[in-house]
Protein backbone atom coordinates (compact mmCIF):
# COMPACT_ATOMS: atom_id res chain seq x y z
CA UNK A 1 0.00 0.00 0.00
CA UNK A 2 2.76 2.50 0.81
CA UNK A 3 4.80 1.84 -2.94
CA UNK A 4 0.81 2.27 -4.18
CA UNK A 5 0.78 5.88 -2.52
CA UNK A 6 4.65 6.61 -3.01
CA UNK A 7 3.98 5.59 -7.22
CA UNK A 8 1.36 7.87 -6.93
CA UNK A 9 2.95 10.88 -5.89
CA UNK A 10 5.75 10.54 -8.31
CA UNK A 11 3.30 9.45 -11.12
CA UNK A 12 1.39 13.26 -9.77
CA UNK A 13 4.22 15.08 -9.79
CA UNK A 14 5.84 14.46 -13.24
CA UNK A 15 5.54 16.97 -16.02
CA UNK A 16 2.31 16.97 -18.38
CA UNK A 17 4.09 16.65 -21.82
CA UNK A 18 1.64 17.33 -25.01
CA UNK A 19 -0.92 19.69 -25.42
CA UNK A 20 -4.41 19.74 -24.36
CA UNK A 21 -6.45 19.65 -27.79
CA UNK A 22 -9.68 19.25 -26.75
CA UNK A 23 -12.21 19.36 -23.46
CA UNK A 24 -15.64 18.75 -24.48
CA UNK A 25 -18.68 16.17 -24.68
CA UNK A 26 -20.15 16.61 -28.02
CA UNK A 27 -19.57 16.69 -31.15
CA UNK A 28 -16.53 14.51 -31.52
CA UNK A 29 -16.53 16.16 -34.80
CA UNK A 30 -14.27 18.91 -32.85
CA UNK A 31 -10.98 16.24 -33.60
CA UNK A 32 -10.19 15.56 -37.40
CA UNK A 33 -11.69 11.58 -37.70
CA UNK A 34 -8.86 8.87 -37.91
CA UNK A 35 -8.48 6.88 -40.91
CA UNK A 36 -7.74 3.83 -39.02
CA UNK A 37 -5.11 2.61 -41.38
CA UNK A 38 -1.66 3.05 -42.39
CA UNK A 39 1.84 4.97 -42.49
CA UNK A 40 0.54 8.27 -42.99
CA UNK A 41 -2.32 8.99 -40.53
CA UNK A 42 -4.13 8.08 -37.20
CA UNK A 43 -5.62 4.53 -36.51
CA UNK A 44 -7.36 3.92 -33.67
CA UNK A 45 -7.07 1.77 -30.49
CA UNK A 46 -10.46 1.34 -27.82
CA UNK A 47 -9.69 0.08 -24.33
CA UNK A 48 -12.52 -0.39 -22.79
CA UNK A 49 -13.26 -0.36 -18.80
CA UNK A 50 -13.96 -3.90 -19.02
CA UNK A 51 -10.47 -4.39 -20.13
CA UNK A 52 -9.05 -2.80 -16.29
CA UNK A 53 -9.02 -4.66 -13.81
CA UNK A 54 -7.64 -3.03 -10.26
CA UNK A 55 -4.06 -2.46 -9.30
CA UNK A 56 -4.56 -3.88 -5.39
CA UNK A 57 -7.66 -5.88 -4.23
CA UNK A 58 -6.14 -6.80 -0.88
CA UNK A 59 -7.21 -3.78 1.15
CA UNK A 60 -10.50 -4.36 -0.17
CA UNK A 61 -10.73 -2.66 -3.26
CA UNK A 62 -13.64 -3.43 -5.74
CA UNK A 63 -14.96 -1.77 -8.35
CA UNK A 64 -18.56 -1.69 -10.16
CA UNK A 65 -19.59 -0.76 -13.63
CA UNK A 66 -22.75 1.23 -13.90
CA UNK A 67 -25.97 -0.37 -14.53
CA UNK A 68 -26.07 -1.34 -18.14
CA UNK A 69 -28.18 -2.46 -19.41
CA UNK A 70 -30.76 -0.48 -17.44
CA UNK A 71 -29.17 2.46 -17.11
CA UNK A 72 -28.18 2.64 -20.69
CA UNK A 73 -24.41 3.34 -19.68
CA UNK A 74 -21.58 1.22 -19.10
CA UNK A 75 -18.78 3.08 -16.86
CA UNK A 76 -16.51 1.80 -13.98
CA UNK A 77 -15.62 3.14 -10.75
CA UNK A 78 -14.06 2.03 -7.31
CA UNK A 79 -16.07 1.59 -4.21
CA UNK A 80 -15.08 3.23 -1.14
CA UNK A 81 -11.88 4.33 -1.97
CA UNK A 82 -9.69 5.89 -4.81
CA UNK A 83 -9.67 3.38 -7.85
CA UNK A 84 -6.37 1.97 -9.19
CA UNK A 85 -6.66 0.67 -12.77
CA UNK A 86 -4.44 -0.94 -15.21
CA UNK A 87 -4.56 -2.09 -18.54
CA UNK A 88 -2.35 -3.19 -21.32
CA UNK A 89 -3.12 -2.33 -25.08
CA UNK A 90 -2.01 -4.65 -27.70
CA UNK A 91 -0.64 -2.24 -30.48
CA UNK A 92 1.07 -3.36 -33.69
CA UNK A 93 5.28 -3.48 -32.71
CA UNK A 94 7.00 -0.65 -34.30
CA UNK A 95 3.76 1.79 -34.01
CA UNK A 96 4.03 4.98 -32.42
CA UNK A 97 1.07 6.40 -30.33
CA UNK A 98 -0.18 10.06 -31.70
CA UNK A 99 -3.03 10.39 -29.50
CA UNK A 100 -3.93 9.74 -25.59
CA UNK A 101 -7.39 10.38 -24.85
CA UNK A 102 -9.83 9.76 -21.48
CA UNK A 103 -13.39 8.93 -21.79
CA UNK A 104 -15.20 9.80 -18.00
CA UNK A 105 -17.36 11.25 -16.38
CA UNK A 106 -16.98 13.90 -13.28
CA UNK A 107 -19.60 15.00 -11.14
CA UNK A 108 -17.25 15.63 -7.95
CA UNK A 109 -16.52 19.04 -7.01
CA UNK A 110 -12.84 18.13 -5.56
CA UNK A 111 -11.75 15.14 -7.29
CA UNK A 112 -11.04 13.79 -10.77
CA UNK A 113 -10.54 10.85 -13.14
CA UNK A 114 -7.02 10.64 -14.15
CA UNK A 115 -5.16 8.70 -16.66
CA UNK A 116 -1.39 7.95 -17.17
CA UNK A 117 0.30 6.47 -20.25
CA UNK A 118 3.17 4.35 -19.39
CA UNK A 119 5.89 2.43 -20.62
CA UNK A 120 6.85 -0.23 -18.47
CA UNK A 121 9.52 -2.99 -18.75
CA UNK A 122 9.30 -6.50 -19.05
CA UNK A 123 9.65 -6.65 -14.95
CA UNK A 124 7.15 -4.29 -14.62
CA UNK A 125 9.23 -1.23 -14.00
CA UNK A 126 7.28 1.92 -15.30
CA UNK A 127 7.83 5.45 -16.51
CA UNK A 128 4.71 7.34 -16.32
CA UNK A 129 5.11 9.29 -19.46
CA UNK A 130 1.98 11.12 -20.49
CA UNK A 131 -1.03 12.29 -17.91
CA UNK A 132 -4.03 13.70 -18.09
CA UNK A 133 -7.33 14.88 -15.91
CA UNK A 134 -10.93 14.12 -16.75
CA UNK A 135 -13.03 16.39 -17.59
CA UNK A 136 -14.60 18.86 -14.91
CA UNK A 137 -17.52 18.69 -13.14
CA UNK A 138 -19.02 21.36 -15.25
CA UNK A 139 -19.12 19.14 -17.72
CA UNK A 140 -20.04 15.78 -16.24
CA UNK A 141 -19.40 13.50 -19.06
CA UNK A 142 -17.11 13.81 -22.07
CA UNK A 143 -13.59 13.12 -23.39
CA UNK A 144 -10.22 14.83 -22.43
CA UNK A 145 -7.31 14.53 -25.42
CA UNK A 146 -3.95 14.70 -25.72
CA UNK A 147 -1.78 15.30 -28.80
CA UNK A 148 1.37 12.70 -27.92
CA UNK A 149 2.94 13.09 -31.48
CA UNK A 150 5.96 14.50 -30.19
CA UNK A 151 6.39 11.99 -27.24
CA UNK A 152 8.32 9.30 -29.20
CA UNK A 153 6.34 6.46 -27.82
CA UNK A 154 7.09 3.81 -30.10
CA UNK A 155 5.32 0.41 -29.33
CA UNK A 156 7.71 -2.17 -29.02
CA UNK A 157 6.11 -5.39 -27.30
CA UNK A 158 9.67 -7.17 -26.79
CA UNK A 159 11.12 -5.21 -23.76
CA UNK A 160 8.69 -2.47 -23.00
CA UNK A 161 5.14 -2.82 -23.21
CA UNK A 162 2.64 0.20 -22.67
CA UNK A 163 0.34 0.60 -20.00
CA UNK A 164 -2.32 2.67 -19.31
CA UNK A 165 -3.49 3.85 -15.49
CA UNK A 166 -6.71 5.47 -14.73
CA UNK A 167 -7.51 6.54 -11.19
CA UNK A 168 -10.97 7.42 -9.93
CA UNK A 169 -10.52 9.26 -6.92
CA UNK A 170 -13.62 9.63 -5.49
CA UNK A 171 -14.22 6.53 -4.57
CA UNK A 172 -17.68 6.81 -5.62
CA UNK A 173 -19.78 6.85 -8.60
CA UNK A 174 -18.97 10.55 -8.96
CA UNK A 175 -15.90 9.56 -10.63
CA UNK A 176 -16.20 6.79 -13.41
CA UNK A 177 -14.79 6.01 -16.67
CA UNK A 178 -15.64 4.34 -19.92
CA UNK A 179 -12.39 3.58 -21.13
CA UNK A 180 -9.21 4.88 -23.03
CA UNK A 181 -8.52 5.28 -26.51
CA UNK A 182 -4.68 5.53 -27.74
CA UNK A 183 -4.09 6.44 -31.76
CA UNK A 184 -1.17 5.15 -33.49
CA UNK A 185 0.31 5.03 -36.96
CA UNK A 186 2.10 2.27 -38.87
CA UNK A 187 5.69 2.26 -39.21
CA UNK A 188 8.11 0.96 -41.66
CA UNK A 189 11.20 -0.21 -39.91
CA UNK A 190 14.07 2.36 -41.11
CA UNK A 191 17.03 1.13 -43.64
CA UNK A 192 19.50 -1.13 -42.09
CA UNK A 193 22.70 -0.40 -42.50
CA UNK A 194 23.63 -3.24 -45.71
CA UNK A 195 21.83 -4.50 -48.48
CA UNK A 196 20.53 -7.58 -48.81
CA UNK A 197 20.20 -7.84 -52.89
CA UNK A 198 22.82 -7.24 -54.89
CA UNK A 199 20.65 -5.15 -57.25
CA UNK A 200 19.26 -2.66 -54.28
CA UNK A 201 21.86 -1.23 -52.66
CA UNK A 202 21.17 0.77 -49.88
CA UNK A 203 21.26 4.22 -52.16
CA UNK A 204 17.93 3.15 -54.19
CA UNK A 205 14.90 4.52 -53.47
CA UNK A 206 12.78 1.82 -52.52
CA UNK A 207 15.60 -0.02 -50.24
CA UNK A 208 13.80 0.53 -47.10
CA UNK A 209 10.69 -0.92 -48.30
CA UNK A 210 12.22 -4.05 -50.24
CA UNK A 211 14.45 -4.71 -47.04
CA UNK A 212 11.42 -4.77 -44.46
CA UNK A 213 9.93 -7.60 -46.99
CA UNK A 214 12.61 -9.60 -46.66
CA UNK A 215 13.64 -9.21 -43.32
CA UNK A 216 9.71 -10.09 -42.53
CA UNK A 217 10.32 -13.64 -44.99
CA UNK A 218 7.86 -12.20 -47.79
CA UNK A 219 10.42 -12.31 -50.49
CA UNK A 220 13.53 -14.05 -50.80
CA UNK A 221 14.26 -12.51 -54.04
CA UNK A 222 14.19 -13.32 -58.15
CA UNK A 223 17.21 -15.54 -57.88
CA UNK A 224 21.02 -15.14 -57.83
CA UNK A 225 21.21 -12.64 -55.35
CA UNK A 226 18.81 -9.81 -56.62
CA UNK A 227 15.36 -9.07 -56.16
CA UNK A 228 14.67 -7.67 -59.68
CA UNK A 229 13.24 -4.39 -58.69
CA UNK A 230 12.21 -3.09 -62.34
CA UNK A 231 10.73 -6.12 -63.55
CA UNK A 232 6.84 -6.65 -64.48
CA UNK A 233 5.27 -8.86 -61.22
CA UNK A 234 3.06 -11.35 -62.40
CA UNK A 235 -0.57 -12.02 -61.07
CA UNK A 236 1.17 -15.43 -59.44
CA UNK A 237 4.00 -13.59 -57.76
CA UNK A 238 1.29 -10.96 -56.16
CA UNK A 239 -0.36 -13.91 -54.56
CA UNK A 240 2.91 -14.93 -52.68
CA UNK A 241 3.43 -11.73 -51.83
CA UNK A 242 0.19 -10.81 -50.47
CA UNK A 243 -0.46 -14.56 -48.62
CA UNK A 244 2.55 -15.15 -47.29
CA UNK A 245 2.60 -10.93 -45.94
CA UNK A 246 -1.00 -11.55 -44.43
CA UNK A 247 -0.56 -15.21 -43.63
CA UNK A 248 -3.21 -16.34 -45.09
CA UNK A 249 -5.97 -17.93 -45.21
CA UNK A 250 -7.03 -19.66 -41.99
CA UNK A 251 -10.71 -20.41 -41.68
CA UNK B 1 13.84 4.73 5.59
CA UNK B 2 11.66 5.84 3.05
CA UNK B 3 14.29 7.11 0.96
CA UNK B 4 16.65 4.21 1.60
CA UNK B 5 14.19 1.91 0.43
CA UNK B 6 13.78 3.93 -2.55
CA UNK B 7 17.64 3.92 -3.26
CA UNK B 8 17.30 0.16 -2.58
CA UNK B 9 14.69 0.11 -5.49
CA UNK B 10 16.69 1.38 -7.93
CA UNK B 11 20.00 0.04 -7.50
CA UNK B 12 17.49 -3.61 -7.92
CA UNK B 13 16.46 -2.14 -11.46
CA UNK B 14 19.97 -1.44 -12.33
CA UNK B 15 21.22 -5.23 -11.84
CA UNK B 16 18.10 -6.89 -13.06
CA UNK B 17 17.96 -5.25 -16.11
CA UNK B 18 21.86 -5.93 -16.58
CA UNK B 19 20.99 -9.27 -15.32
CA UNK B 20 18.28 -9.89 -18.20
CA UNK B 21 20.44 -8.60 -21.31
CA UNK B 22 23.03 -10.96 -20.13
CA UNK B 23 20.81 -14.03 -20.49
CA UNK B 24 19.35 -12.70 -23.74
CA UNK B 25 19.96 -15.61 -25.40
CA UNK B 26 16.69 -15.57 -28.10
CA UNK B 27 17.63 -13.39 -30.44
CA UNK B 28 15.21 -10.77 -30.64
CA UNK B 29 11.98 -11.45 -33.19
CA UNK B 30 11.77 -9.71 -36.26
CA UNK B 31 8.04 -9.03 -35.22
CA UNK B 32 6.37 -10.17 -38.23
CA UNK B 33 6.40 -12.88 -41.12
CA UNK B 34 6.23 -16.45 -41.69
CA UNK B 35 10.25 -17.23 -41.40
CA UNK B 36 10.51 -15.97 -38.24
CA UNK B 37 8.81 -15.60 -34.83
CA UNK B 38 6.81 -12.18 -34.44
CA UNK B 39 5.99 -11.17 -30.43
CA UNK B 40 2.43 -10.96 -28.77
CA UNK B 41 3.11 -9.69 -24.81
CA UNK B 42 0.76 -10.87 -22.39
CA UNK B 43 1.03 -8.24 -19.55
CA UNK B 44 0.21 -8.99 -16.06
CA UNK B 45 -3.17 -6.91 -16.83
CA UNK B 46 -4.51 -9.52 -19.05
CA UNK B 47 -3.77 -12.02 -16.03
CA UNK B 48 -7.12 -11.93 -14.10
CA UNK B 49 -8.41 -14.42 -11.53
CA UNK B 50 -10.50 -17.34 -12.79
CA UNK B 51 -13.30 -16.59 -9.24
CA UNK B 52 -13.54 -13.12 -9.02
CA UNK B 53 -13.40 -13.81 -5.31
CA UNK B 54 -9.51 -13.91 -5.51
CA UNK B 55 -8.51 -10.40 -6.68
CA UNK B 56 -5.17 -9.41 -7.40
CA UNK B 57 -2.39 -7.41 -6.18
CA UNK B 58 0.24 -5.62 -8.36
CA UNK B 59 3.19 -3.78 -7.63
CA UNK B 60 4.27 -6.11 -4.70
CA UNK B 61 8.38 -5.43 -5.22
CA UNK B 62 9.41 -2.17 -5.26
CA UNK B 63 8.52 0.18 -8.09
CA UNK B 64 7.27 -2.86 -10.20
CA UNK B 65 3.83 -4.11 -11.80
CA UNK B 66 3.95 -8.09 -10.66
CA UNK B 67 0.88 -9.81 -10.26
CA UNK B 68 -0.38 -12.41 -7.68
CA UNK B 69 -3.74 -13.31 -6.53
CA UNK B 70 -4.84 -12.10 -3.58
CA UNK B 71 -6.29 -14.87 -1.94
CA UNK B 72 -5.66 -18.12 -3.85
CA UNK B 73 -2.94 -20.20 -4.27
CA UNK B 74 -1.87 -21.58 -7.22
CA UNK B 75 -2.99 -21.76 -10.61
CA UNK B 76 -5.68 -18.87 -10.24
CA UNK B 77 -5.09 -16.59 -12.75
CA UNK B 78 -5.16 -17.35 -16.49
CA UNK B 79 -5.00 -14.73 -19.49
CA UNK B 80 -5.87 -15.30 -23.10
CA UNK B 81 -3.50 -13.79 -25.46
CA UNK B 82 -5.03 -12.90 -29.03
CA UNK B 83 -3.11 -13.89 -31.55
CA UNK B 84 -3.62 -14.13 -34.97
CA UNK B 85 -5.77 -17.00 -36.72
CA UNK B 86 -3.60 -19.57 -37.70
CA UNK B 87 -0.24 -18.89 -36.23
CA UNK B 88 1.61 -21.42 -34.89
CA UNK B 89 3.35 -20.84 -31.35
CA UNK B 90 7.06 -21.12 -31.63
CA UNK B 91 8.13 -20.20 -27.78
CA UNK B 92 7.15 -18.16 -24.80
CA UNK B 93 9.35 -16.41 -22.10
CA UNK B 94 8.19 -15.43 -18.63
CA UNK B 95 9.39 -12.95 -15.89
CA UNK B 96 8.65 -13.44 -12.25
CA UNK B 97 9.43 -12.40 -8.69
CA UNK B 98 10.44 -14.14 -6.49
CA UNK B 99 11.58 -13.65 -2.76
CA UNK B 100 10.61 -17.48 -1.38
CA UNK B 101 13.13 -19.22 -3.84
CA UNK B 102 14.38 -22.90 -3.13
CA UNK B 103 11.14 -23.28 -0.67
CA UNK B 104 10.07 -26.07 -3.39
CA UNK B 105 6.94 -23.44 -4.23
CA UNK B 106 6.07 -23.12 -7.54
CA UNK B 107 6.08 -19.80 -9.57
CA UNK B 108 5.63 -20.81 -13.00
CA UNK B 109 3.30 -20.57 -16.67
CA UNK B 110 1.21 -23.36 -17.81
CA UNK B 111 -0.47 -23.38 -21.20
CA UNK B 112 -3.84 -24.86 -21.79
CA UNK B 113 -6.62 -25.05 -24.37
CA UNK B 114 -9.98 -25.69 -24.44
CA UNK B 115 -12.73 -26.51 -26.94
CA UNK B 116 -14.30 -23.58 -28.68
CA UNK B 117 -17.26 -23.86 -26.24
CA UNK B 118 -14.94 -24.06 -22.86
CA UNK B 119 -15.32 -27.61 -22.44
CA UNK B 120 -12.78 -30.40 -22.69
CA UNK B 121 -9.69 -28.59 -20.95
CA UNK B 122 -6.60 -29.74 -22.20
CA UNK B 123 -2.99 -29.22 -20.71
CA UNK B 124 -0.64 -28.76 -23.28
CA UNK B 125 2.61 -28.53 -21.47
CA UNK B 126 4.70 -26.53 -18.62
CA UNK B 127 6.11 -22.87 -19.92
CA UNK B 128 8.90 -21.50 -17.84
CA UNK B 129 9.33 -22.07 -14.07
CA UNK B 130 11.36 -20.07 -11.39
CA UNK B 131 12.76 -22.20 -8.84
CA UNK B 132 15.62 -21.17 -7.78
CA UNK B 133 16.07 -16.89 -8.71
CA UNK B 134 15.79 -14.08 -5.93
CA UNK B 135 14.31 -11.32 -6.70
CA UNK B 136 12.90 -10.11 -10.25
CA UNK B 137 14.27 -10.71 -13.24
CA UNK B 138 14.79 -14.37 -13.97
CA UNK B 139 13.85 -15.10 -16.81
CA UNK B 140 13.11 -18.50 -18.76
CA UNK B 141 12.80 -18.89 -22.57
CA UNK B 142 11.05 -22.08 -23.98
CA UNK B 143 11.14 -23.53 -27.43
CA UNK B 144 7.74 -24.40 -28.54
CA UNK B 145 7.77 -25.54 -31.77
CA UNK B 146 7.68 -28.98 -30.66
CA UNK B 147 4.51 -28.56 -29.38
CA UNK B 148 3.10 -27.70 -32.79
CA UNK B 149 0.02 -25.60 -31.81
CA UNK B 150 -1.78 -23.64 -33.62
CA UNK B 151 -3.95 -20.60 -32.91
CA UNK B 152 -7.24 -21.96 -34.08
CA UNK B 153 -10.08 -19.90 -33.05
CA UNK B 154 -13.26 -21.79 -34.53
CA UNK B 155 -12.08 -25.27 -32.81
CA UNK B 156 -10.57 -24.47 -29.78
CA UNK B 157 -9.27 -21.72 -27.25
CA UNK B 158 -5.66 -21.39 -26.20
CA UNK B 159 -4.61 -19.68 -22.83
CA UNK B 160 -1.85 -19.80 -20.11
CA UNK B 161 -2.36 -20.45 -16.55
CA UNK B 162 -0.33 -18.39 -13.75
CA UNK B 163 0.51 -20.75 -11.25
CA UNK B 164 1.69 -19.26 -8.07
CA UNK B 165 2.20 -21.00 -4.91
CA UNK B 166 2.52 -17.72 -2.82
CA UNK B 167 -0.30 -15.28 -2.59
CA UNK B 168 1.62 -13.36 0.63
CA UNK B 169 3.40 -11.29 -2.28
CA UNK B 170 6.41 -13.09 -2.05
CA UNK B 171 6.01 -14.53 -5.50
CA UNK B 172 4.34 -12.86 -8.79
CA UNK B 173 4.60 -12.82 -12.42
CA UNK B 174 6.20 -9.81 -14.14
CA UNK B 175 5.15 -10.70 -17.87
CA UNK B 176 5.07 -12.97 -20.57
CA UNK B 177 6.14 -12.69 -23.99
CA UNK B 178 4.69 -15.10 -26.28
CA UNK B 179 6.64 -16.04 -29.85
CA UNK B 180 4.70 -17.27 -32.92
CA UNK B 181 4.59 -17.76 -36.88
CA UNK B 182 2.28 -16.65 -39.07
CA UNK B 183 1.54 -19.72 -42.04
CA UNK B 184 -0.37 -19.66 -44.93
CA UNK B 185 -2.61 -22.45 -45.02
CA UNK B 186 -1.79 -25.84 -46.55
CA UNK B 187 -2.95 -26.15 -50.41
CA UNK B 188 -6.18 -27.41 -50.67
CA UNK B 189 -7.02 -30.79 -52.11
CA UNK B 190 -8.96 -29.01 -55.64
CA UNK B 191 -7.55 -26.18 -57.92
CA UNK B 192 -10.08 -22.93 -58.15
CA UNK B 193 -9.09 -21.81 -61.23
CA UNK B 194 -8.21 -23.52 -64.43
CA UNK B 195 -4.91 -22.20 -65.37
CA UNK B 196 -3.51 -23.17 -61.56
CA UNK B 197 -3.95 -26.64 -61.38
CA UNK B 198 -2.66 -28.53 -57.80
CA UNK B 199 0.68 -28.86 -59.09
CA UNK B 200 1.56 -24.90 -60.29
CA UNK B 201 4.34 -23.74 -57.87
CA UNK B 202 2.23 -20.87 -56.26
CA UNK B 203 -0.68 -23.12 -56.18
CA UNK B 204 -1.15 -23.05 -52.37
CA UNK B 205 -0.71 -18.78 -52.32
CA UNK B 206 -3.24 -18.23 -55.04
CA UNK B 207 -5.70 -20.38 -53.51
CA UNK B 208 -4.90 -18.63 -50.17
CA UNK B 209 -6.14 -15.26 -51.60
CA UNK B 210 -8.82 -16.55 -53.86
CA UNK B 211 -10.59 -18.27 -50.36
CA UNK B 212 -10.06 -15.27 -48.37
CA UNK B 213 -12.26 -13.44 -51.24
CA UNK B 214 -9.14 -10.97 -52.41
CA UNK B 215 -9.54 -12.11 -55.83
CA UNK B 216 -11.70 -13.79 -57.87
CA UNK B 217 -9.28 -14.43 -60.63
CA UNK B 218 -9.45 -12.61 -64.22
CA UNK B 219 -12.55 -14.25 -65.51
CA UNK B 220 -13.69 -17.57 -67.36
CA UNK B 221 -12.54 -19.02 -64.22
CA UNK B 222 -8.80 -18.77 -64.56
CA UNK B 223 -6.18 -16.75 -62.32
CA UNK B 224 -3.71 -15.49 -65.38
CA UNK B 225 -0.86 -16.26 -62.97
CA UNK B 226 1.41 -14.68 -65.40
CA UNK B 227 -0.06 -11.87 -66.54
CA UNK B 228 1.83 -8.67 -65.39
CA UNK B 229 -0.32 -6.76 -62.97
CA UNK B 230 -1.22 -3.81 -62.76
CA UNK B 231 -1.08 -1.04 -60.59
CA UNK B 232 -4.83 -0.77 -60.90
CA UNK B 233 -5.25 -4.62 -59.96
CA UNK B 234 -2.21 -4.14 -57.44
CA UNK B 235 -4.69 -1.34 -55.51
CA UNK B 236 -7.87 -3.49 -55.63
CA UNK B 237 -5.52 -6.85 -54.45
CA UNK B 238 -3.90 -3.94 -51.13
CA UNK B 239 -7.36 -2.80 -50.46
CA UNK B 240 -8.91 -5.86 -50.44
CA UNK B 241 -6.54 -7.73 -48.64
CA UNK B 242 -6.20 -4.93 -45.63
CA UNK B 243 -9.66 -3.51 -45.77
CA UNK B 244 -8.57 -0.20 -46.62
CA UNK B 245 -9.32 2.12 -45.45
CA UNK B 246 -11.93 2.97 -42.81
CA UNK B 247 -12.62 6.74 -41.16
Amino acid sequence: MKTTIRLSLSLASMLLSGSLLAQATEPRALLPKPKSYGTDQISYYRVAASEFTLLDTTSGVVYTDTAYPTANNYERYSVGVPGWFVASPHLPSGAVVTYFELDSCDEDPVNDVVAYLSQCDILGHCNGLIGMQSVNNAIPCGFTSLDVSSNGLQVDNYRNQLTITVITQSGTSNTRFAGVILGYKLQVSPPPLFADFNDVPTDHPYFQFIEALSNSGITAGCGNGDYCPDRAITRGEMAVFLAKALGLQWP
Amino acid sequence: MRRRTAWLGLAGVVIFSLSARAQDARPRPKTYGISQDSIYHVSITDFVPWQSGWGTKDDSFIGALARHAASCSGTCLYAIPRLPNGALLTGIEAYFCNSNPDSGRVLGIELYKTWYDGSNAQYLGPGPYSATHNGCGEFAIMDLTSLNFQVNYYDNQFYLLANIDSDDGSQAIAGVNLFYRLQVSPAPPTADFGDVPTNHPYFQFIEALSGSGITAGCGNGDYCPDRPITRGEMAVFLAKALGLQWP
